[in-house]
């Protein structure tokens, strides 16, 4: 018996009895039975009229809207990740340009040979790897090189200063950091300022090491960026990718669905369904 | 009409000049009780409950849909009033402010979905002709195991959300009265369960139209404050702030402070703003998996699918939908404004470590608005948790007293019988989501992620080849349904193991690939191609329903 009911429109729900799928409150009842008979196959066939499938459109205006939509989704799926993509395929692991003056510096300090002003690099360097995060500044092989640098760097007298003014800073960030600040001529820079109480770490003579491996690890993560043109080039201030992904990504969104809802509602004019339909 | 520009200037000026005066000096980010942000907090709630009552709804039809007679615009409102919850409102700037770039696949996650929803579903489910996600499957797929199911899918993703939503409720109140966080969310979640319970019937349509332009004052207004404040583009501080992201990857100086007197600098960060930067531990394919899962998500929530009723026509569901992104992007453009002037006024190591999902009003406060109108952005917060929790809390319950109690449980249960289910239910769920929102397992924008994880690998298949394939059959929904169900206890499972610390064989390979916020990327696809298979070896659909989706949802006339 396929079907028993055609009935569809003003149904409330379905329920599933032995071999029967009853529509509607008992009022209307369609059965379905297991084992096709001729009469079903045939019946299977003339059901086919009512075949709907996104790519195979039966009527001019579905055609028409499925087109709409299909360009629709194209524009939208390439905006959104074909941008993100582009964006992975050209971008170059670029570290940053005090990053890539410690490459430099990093075997003179291992070896002693490095000159004042590259051990002022250095600490600058592991300064503004600290600056970065919350979390790096808990990195006590990170604080031991930048106090054991600024140590090296400062005078006699200067270097039992760094060492009071480190114990004192493990429970008082007021400390008075002023003479480091002067050493390493950040005295204009109140971002770079703000951190030397932070970095600093009490360490025993003996346990001073300008250098550490275990920083390599940080400093590429932290240090090396993904960039490329897209990341590079200014546009109203933001660098472009970003401009892109949060401003001009969801405008475009929004255009997608302006400009999909005057075509429908052209549509619906040109087939005349906008009384029969909607 | 140059005339008029100048005097609105000129009238803008001193307002923007007096909001913007510094009032925070001195006063600690949190740990106090704040009179005024409690009062509007109040003021809020109270208008709500009584925009509720004026329009209190006269049944299940109107309940659901507010009698069909809302405008486009003003549905476009309730969508996006629907949507903005606290994982919009907090969630958003808090992931930017943490992960940088990778916060953006959030934002576009958030919106883009609403292009899938609007190019393949809005209209065709408003004349599919059913109040909800759960009645269109069972129907469609005609099989109350079916209904049954999704059902329980739909209380879970209200779950899940609700969590989130707690979540950001419990810290705003902690913000605003000072209390510990677990007291925070047990207070707030009693508030908002009891704010449901009263509001229960009430207008929620148009309630929403009213919390939306409250939520987006309470966000816009601190953004042009910042902007003006700082000297960038105030205009449009959705521009502005372009100059504050370069100053943060360049750590470019500012003659400015914040309202601890901390130089308003960040040493040189590109990690901020540099795609899938090692620094933020999130890579190329998180950021894709994640804005691809969250949009078929947003295709797939029920409470959003759901809004699709309250519109007179199918047109105007095209047109709500239009409306309501729109809406929606005027604060999702102005998110990211938060997390920028937050990291450069939060810099300074003095600062200290500040809760990442509460980084919106931190920055309002850093940046020395005046208190009122941080009270405000406060308020707002919370509002907009409420207004998506009393409706998901809502949804859940009546998905359990409606399409379980009622449709399989008891057929012959009475109107009161069904109120009284969906009640318990209510307090029930909030009860639940309270106990989960103390764990705090993740941000809340991570959380509500899960929601829509969920969402798009059970829900957003089956309505997608529901729509649009008429030999998609119950068989076919079924093994969707299956597959996208065993992905989501699988990944769940996993997360839940590795928070309290129990080692599972392949944990990194499935906190990877399959990780909570976004394992749909691969679920959702896999449970599309399980529903064509099975679809293949099952019985036919019905000709009823190929006809109703053929005539009355594609227009196909014979």
């Amino acid at each position: 018996m396929w079907p028993a009911v055609v009935m569809m429109s003003g149904v409330k729900h379905a329920r599933i009895t032995k071999g029967l799928v009853v529509f509607g409150r008992g009022d209307k009842v369609y059965s379905e039975n297991r084992k096709p008979s001729i009469k079903r196959r045939s019946t299977m066939e003339e059901s086919r009229s009512y075949e709907v499938n996104f790519f195979k459109p039966s009527t001019p205006f579905l055609k028409e809207n499925l087109r709409a939509i299909t360009i629709g989704l194209v524009i939208w799926f390439v905006a959104t990740y074909g941008f993100q993509f582009l964006l992975k395929i050209v971008e170059t692991p670029t570290p940053e340009a005090v990053y890539t003056a410690y490459q430099q510096i990093e075997p003179k300090l291992a070896d002693g040979s490095a000159t004042a002003e590259e051990k002022v690099a250095a600490a600058n360097t592991y300064l503004a790897l600290l600056g970065k995060s919350g979390a790096l500044l808990k990195n006590d092989a990170l604080k031991t090189a930048f106090t054991s640098t600024v140590y090296d760097l400062l005078p006699g007298d200067g270097k039992d200063t760094l060492m009071a003014a480190a114990t004192k800073a493990a429970t008082d960030s007021k400390v008075d950091v002023g003479f480091i600040n002067s050493a390493l001529g950040i005295t204009e820079n109140p971002a770079m300022m703000a951190v030397v109480p932070y970095a600093l770490i009490a360490v025993t003579p003996d346990k001073l090491a300008m250098t550490d491996p275990a920083l390599k690890p940080v400093m590429d993560k932290f240090f090396i960026h993904n960039q490329s043109f897209l990341t590079d080039t200014i546009v109203f201030g933001f660098p472009f990718h970003y401009l892109y992904t949060a401003l001009i990504l969801l405008t475009l969104f929004v255009l997608i669905c302006l400009v999909y809802c005057f075509v429908i509602d052209g549509l619906m004019k040109k087939y005349e369904m906008e009384k029969s339909f909607e | 009409m140059n005339k008029i520009k100048c005097k609105a200037l000129l009238f803008l000026l001193p307002v923007m000049v007096f909001i913007a005066s510094p009032a925070f000096a001195g006063v600690k980010l949190e740990g106090s009780f704040k009179l005024v942000p409690a009062i509007i907090l109040t003021a809020c709630i109270l208008l709500f409950l009584w925009v509720g009552f004026m329009n209190k709804a006269e049944g299940t039809s109107d309940y659901y849909a507010a009698g069909r007679s809302i405008s486009r615009v003003g549905a476009g409102m309730a969508i996006a009033s629907n949507w903005m919850s606290a994982a919009s409102f907090l969630g958003m700037a808090a992931i930017m402010y943490g992960s940088g770039y990778h916060g953006l696949s959030y934002v576009v996650g958030w919106t883009g979905g609403y292009c899938l929803l609007l190019l393949l579903m809005a209209s065709q489910i408003r004349r599919f002709g059913k109040y909800t996600a759960t009645d269109f499957i069972g129907d469609r797929y005609y099989s109350n195991g079916m209904r049954f199911w999704t059902a329980i899918i739909a209380i879970f993703i209200s779950f899940c959300y609700t969590v989130g939503q707690f979540g950001g409720i419990g810290l705003m109140f902690k913000w605003i009265f000072g209390m510990p966080y677990a007291a925070s969310v047990i207070v707030g979640g009693s508030v908002v369960l009891a704010y449901t319970l009263v509001s229960g019937m009430l207008g929620v349509t148009k309630n929403q139209i009213v919390q939306y332009v409250i939520l987006i004052s309470a966000f816009l207004i601190p953004a042009f404050i910042l902007t003006f404040k700082f000297k960038y583009f105030w205009l449009i501080p959705e521009l502005g702030y372009g100059r504050v992201v370069s100053d943060i990857v360049a750590g470019n100086a500012t003659p400015f402070v914040n309202s601890f007197g901390h130089a308003m600098q960040t040493v040189p960060s590109p990690e901020y703003a540099m795609p899938w930067d090692t620094a933020t531990g999130k890579d190329f394919f998180q950021w894709m998996a994640t804005c691809f899962a969250l949009m078929i998500g947003t295709a797939g929530l029920p409470h959003v699918i759901q809004k699709f009723y309250v519109v007179p026509k199918p047109a105007d569901a095209r047109w709500s939908v239009t409306w309501g992104l729109f809406f929606i992007c005027l604060l999702y453009w102005t998110a990211p404004l938060y997390s920028a002037f937050g990291k450069v006024l939060s810099s300074s190591p003095e600062v200290g470590a500040l809760a990442k999902d509460a980084i919106v009003v931190y920055t309002a406060q850093l940046g020395s608005v005046n208190p009122i109108i941080v009270g405000f952005l406060a308020a707002g917060a919370v509002s907009a948790a409420f207004s998506t929790v009393s409706g998901l809390l809502v949804a859940g319950s009546s998905a359990f007293a409606n399409d379980i109690y009622f449709k399989i449980i008891n057929p012959e249960a009475t109107g009161d019988q069904q109120v009284r289910m969906a009640k318990i239910a209510t307090v029930v769920m909030a009860v639940g989501v309270m106990l989960v929102a103390l764990l705090k397992l993740a941000l809340v924008a991570q959380l509500v992620a899960l929601a829509f994880s969920i969402a798009g690998c059970t829900i957003f298949p089956l309505f997608l080849l529901g729509i649009w394939w008429s030999g998609s059959n119950r068989s076919g929904g079924i093994a969707s349904l299956t597959v996208g169900g065993f992905f989501t206890v699988f990944s769940i499972f996993y997360f839940i193991c590795a928070k309290f610390g129990v080692a599972l064989p392949g944990a990194t390979f499935v906190g990877y690939w399959l990780n909570p916020w976004y394992f749909a990327w691969i679920a959702a696809p896999l449970a599309i191609l399980a529903n064509i298979v099975f679809s293949g070896m099952g019985e036919p659909t019905p000709e009823p329903i190929r006809k109703h989706l053929a005539e009355e949802v594609h227009g196909i006339r014979k």
